[in-house]
């Protein structure tokens, strides 16, 4: 106690600038997890200060305190100016002073940009309380262009290209900022739809705000857009503090990847090591919304990761090879034998899909556990006339078991189970069909540790018996230790495969990282890009017959046209691109 | 004698042989070990009496049976002790019953149907118009009216399946259309004169009862075989609960929205067929009485036995609110509205009782679910007990932040 109170004494005869927000101690706890452990962050005025760390590392629930959406546990230690404040219930005046530009945005896609824009703040009115519409318009747009960006600020925001949305999302967050006293303003991986222009624009936008003298967090994956952008780094590892405040110019990427990984393996994952089988699943070319061109295979006794970042395919492959949501081009095939693009198809065919939203796709709340693990395949407990229920629930209490699904009562409803042994529950449905393939999309996300030590023992333990598995997650460590091999996606295709000695956490993040460099090579208007379809009735695996098709170049925001007509144009297309 | 070698322990021969597992005992075990496997995890072959099940949060509506039966014993005794009284609440609900457990499919796939109404209308329509003007004969009247149904659910089905429109829009479209068809073949007037044969499709069969309820009771036998003991059933449910999710299952979710659709049609134009036999005479608006209370009896049906749309309920929650208004009758209340606030104030008590103390799981945070708008908070406040939480998190703060001495309050951070 002595020693702190001589520092600050200390401290008072040298008085830098007051902090904006001083965060000295921060935790928070959920059930059976530390997602955040103590974590110091101190952002100074004028300072973009950057925030790294892999996924699940605590970032997001970092956000979340400031944003004062979860309450903080107890003995929290945080400053916001000169004040000590507590987070969770910032007096309006401090919480209008932290804007946050989140993730997903935000914003209502049917309202306008306009009326997007006044959601928070309200509207310019005349004396009937009439909105002042054609004032409110080219207030939006004046503020649009500072981005460089002319969108229609009418349209509804669903009709916006992407990087347009999050501009109009960043500007929302800057609109009415009192520079006068200390703010702080928050950015949740902004460029992640953005090309490189906007980016750029961003950038010098966010300097513009820091350079009068409020203080940016600025969290993104991006390694190479965190050393250009920010001053400062922090850097997140499972929930701890690893770099505290390091300045970005005594960094490198190399360095920053080696402080966002580099962790002791846990216990909790078993051996790899056995003989790989047959193909079982091949995928051709697939085509998807954001896959390019995917060819894979999947073995027999074979557990295939697939890693990336969001928006690099990796959320979809799971999906497009089980036929969840469409492809476009491509082949799957199980065991040589073409499979169509409908979850029932697949299902005869033998595969098997764990969705990554648990609570909208993979299960029904509703339902009760035993018709939940049935509902696949009835099937086999058809009686004569009827459902046999006593075979039926007797064999759903074979899987809840052997799932080891706590507590065991097939009457209970699924919402009531914690999301471990919901997704226990998901997988006993799957493993219950008996599948040749099984597809899990994030397995282990929401997931306690100790249900997802036994999620991987049993998926595992199902590649033993000769199943294949592909994992798609977000979590290298996951990746790196579950996995025999793992396929890196960048920009929606198969970047590189990494297995054997290649397969180590730092080469994985680094890997899937890459991506920054390739964004910095985009041009716009790019060229025809050749690709290679294999025809559906080429004999296979001998001599392919290949024919060649010219795709078209993709759509670029800058290469569309504008003007008066150019908007007509574009409206028109933008409409039927976007029909469903 | 057994000697363990490691240890040189003696064990005696009368020792082991008291000791000695026979096939007796391993059978006994056996038995012992099966009754608690299944007691504690398996539930197939529980003890079938839980008490749960006669709460009133479960069977509702039986209590407000019980409370009707006892208020009208005492109120109006001559009349509420017939069979005469009873038997004509059954003979006179048993087409609404039809309707309601038709209703049931499309609802517990997921989606509305409002055009019952109409279909009810115009096949009653049909089946009139064809018999009094054009001379067809009682099956092909009945099976063209039945085909008005076929037909209806079929088109709401596209429209909803295909054209994506939401179900509640596309069947209210399509009940003002229907019920332009009765209007138009009807000339908006009462059609009257149907033979003889087609009126005894609704005369008495036993007891009093009409033969309406016989056929309500065996659609009812029938649709809850189909829910709770098929295959179907299941995917009904599954495809109601949670599209997407039941798509990804595997199950064909299109084709079970538009089968419960064209299903609920059929029931629709079943129960217009009957509505015109018993009455003798059709009009294009025979079936727009039927709407609400079709949808208030699946909806209450929905709170009681299960946690969703299940057949005996509904089939009950007619029943007893029916019950309720026939009493009032009986009672001479005279006013006409006193049915019709009986009617809601029953639905609401109900339906109430059953969602009242719910417990939402993970439910959101309401200020009068707040430790801080507790009565503890506010007696504490008077009285000055303790400190509540968030008082003391802000007190700790200010304890550690500030320094006395410290004037320009200036912090710096602790190593």
């Amino acid at each position: 106690m002595t020693t702190e109170l001589d520092e600050r004494k200390g401290a008072r005869s040298n008085p830098g600038p007051f902090p904006v927000l001083d965060v000295v101690s921060l935790s928070k706890t959920y059930p059976g997890q530390v997602a955040l452990a103590d974590a110091a962050l101190r952002l100074m005025p004028g300072e973009v200060h950057a925030l790294v760390g892999q996924n699940g590392s605590g970032k997001s629930t970092l956000i979340k305190l400031l944003g004062g959406y979860v309450k903080a546990d107890h003995g929290a230690k945080v400053a916001f100016g000169s004040t000590p404040v507590d987070l969770w219930s910032l007096e309006r005046d401090a919480r209008r002073r932290i804007r946050i530009v989140h993730q997903d945005l935000g914003l209502v896609p049917s309202l306008s940009t306009v009326e997007n824009l006044g959601l928070g703040r309200g509207y310019d009115t005349d004396f009937a309380g009439r909105i002042r519409w054609r004032a409110e318009v080219r207030r939006a747009q004046d503020l649009l262009l500072a981005f460089g960006l002319a969108p229609d600020v009418r349209r509804p925001v669903a009709l916006l290209s992407a990087a347009e949305r999050a501009a109009v999302a960043i500007v929302r967050a800057l609109q009415d900022w009192d520079f006068d006293r200390p703010g702080l303003l928050v950015l949740d991986e902004p460029t992640a739809s953005l090309n490189r222009g906007e980016v750029d624009a961003l950038f010098r936008e966010v300097r513009r705000i820091a350079e009068r003298g409020a203080a940016v967090l600025f969290v993104s994956h991006m390694l190479d857009e965190v050393l250009e952008l920010a001053d400062r780094v922090t850097v997140l590892r499972d929930g701890r503090v690893v770099a505290a405040g390091e300045a970005a110019k005594g960094l490198d990427e190399r360095r920053l990847v080696e402080l966002i990984v580099g962790r002791s393996v846990a216990e909790m994952y078993p051996g790899t090591d056995h003989v790989v089988g047959r193909p079982v699943l091949e995928a051709e070319m697939l085509y998807g919304v954001s896959l390019r061109g995917v060819s894979l295979k999947v073995h027999e006794r074979e557990v295939l990761g697939v890693a990336g970042l969001v928006g690099s395919g990796r959320e979809e492959i799971a999906g497009a090879l089980f036929g969840a949501t469409p492809r476009f081009v491509g082949k799957v095939m199980v065991d040589k034998h073409k499979v169509f693009c409908t979850p029932r198809d697949s299902i005869r065919a033998g595969v098997g899909y764990v969705p990554a939203d648990r609570k909208t796709e993979g299960l029904d709340v509703q339902e009760r556990l035993h018709e939940h693990i049935l509902l696949p395949r009835l099937g086999p407990l058809r009686g004569r006339i009827r459902l046999n229920h006593r075979a039926a629930r007797k064999e759903a209490a074979e899987w809840a078991e052997r799932l080891d699904v706590q507590p065991l009562k097939l009457e209970r409803k699924m919402e009531k189970f914690s999301g471990g042994n919901q997704q226990k529950a998901v997988l006993a449905r799957w493993m219950r069909t008996a599948p040749r393939v099984l597809l899990l999309d994030e397995p282990t996300q929401g997931v306690d540790v100790g249900a997802k030590a036994s999620i991987y023992r049993q998926i595992r333990d199902a590649a033993a018996e000769g199943m294949a598995v592909l994992v798609a997650s977000s979590d290298a460590e996951e990746l790196v230790h579950l996995c025999d091999r793992v396929l890196v996606f960048r920009s929606g295709s198969v970047a590189i495969e990494l297995r054997g000695n290649t397969l180590t956490e730092e080469r994985l993040v680094a890997e899937t990282l890459g991506a920054t460099s390739h964004r910095k090579n985009m041009r716009v208007g790019r060229e025809p890009i050749n690709v290679k379809v294999i025809r559906d009735d080429a004999d296979l695996p001998g001599e392919v017959e290949k024919a060649v098709v010219d795709v078209a170049p993709l759509e670029q925001h800058d290469t569309k046209p504008v003007g008066r007509f150019g908007r007509l144009v574009r409206s028109v297309t933008d409409r039927w691109k976007t029909r469903k | 004698m057994r000697i363990n070698e490691k240890t040189g322990e003696v064990t005696h021969r009368s020792t082991l042989k008291k000791n000695k597992i026979t096939r007796r005992h391993r059978v006994v075990n056996e038995r012992i070990e099966r009754t608690k496997k299944v007691d504690s995890r398996f539930d197939a072959r529980r003890s079938p009496i839980k008490w749960k099940t006669f709460h009133p949060r479960n069977i509702g509506v039986v209590y407000l049976y019980g409370l009707i039966w006892v208020v009208f014993m005492l109120w109006v005794p001559d009349t509420w002790l017939t069979w005469l009284t009873h038997r004509s609440v059954l003979n006179q609900n048993a087409i609404l019953v039809v309707v309601a457990i038709g209703l049931l499919v499309p609802l517990s796939a997921g989606v509305f149907d409002l055009s019952i109404a109409g279909t009810i209308s115009a096949s009653a329509v049909m089946a009139a118009w064809g018999m009094v003007e054009q001379g067809w004969s009682i099956p092909v009247a009945i099976l063209a009216s039945l085909a008005v149904g076929v037909v209806v659910g079929t088109l709401n089905g596209f429209l909803v399946v295909k054209i994506r429109i939401d179900s509640f829009i596309a069947t209210l479209a399509t009940s003002s259309i229907l019920t332009a068809f009765a209007v138009w073949r009807s000339n908006n007037r009462s059609i009257l004169g149907f033979p003889d044969a087609f009126k005894s499709l609704s005369t008495q069969f036993a007891f009093g009862l009409n033969k309406t309820v016989l056929y309500a009771l065996v659609l009812g036998f029938v649709l809850w075989f189909v829910f709770e003991h098929t295959a179907v059933g299941r995917y009904l449910f599954a495809t109601g609960g949670a599209r997407e999710a039941a798509r990804l299952a595997g199950v064909q979710t299109d084709r079970y929205v538009w089968g419960s659709l064209v299903t609920s049609a059929v029931f629709a134009s079943m129960a217009g067929v009957l509505l015109a036999s018993q009455f003798g005479s059709t009009q294009a608006q025979s079936g727009a009485p039927y709407l609400l209370p079709a949808f208030a009896a699946a909806f209450l049906g929905a709170t009681q036995f299960k946690d969703r749309f299940n057949v005996w309920g509904a089939v009950l929650a007619v029943f007893v609110l029916q019950s309720g208004v026939k009493g009032l009758q009986l009672a001479g209340v005279g006013t006409t509205w006193i049915e019709s606030l009986f009617f809601g104030i029953a639905l609401l008590v109900a339906v109430g009782f059953s969602s009242f103390r719910k417990r939402v799981y993970g439910g959101q945070r309401r200020w009068w679910r707040r430790e801080e708008s507790g009565p503890e908070f506010f007696l504490g406040k008077l009285l000055g007990w303790g400190r509540v939480k968030g008082d003391q998190s802000k007190q700790n703060a200010q304890e550690w932040w500030f320094d006395p001495e410290d004037t320009e309050g200036h912090h710096i951070k602790p190593t």
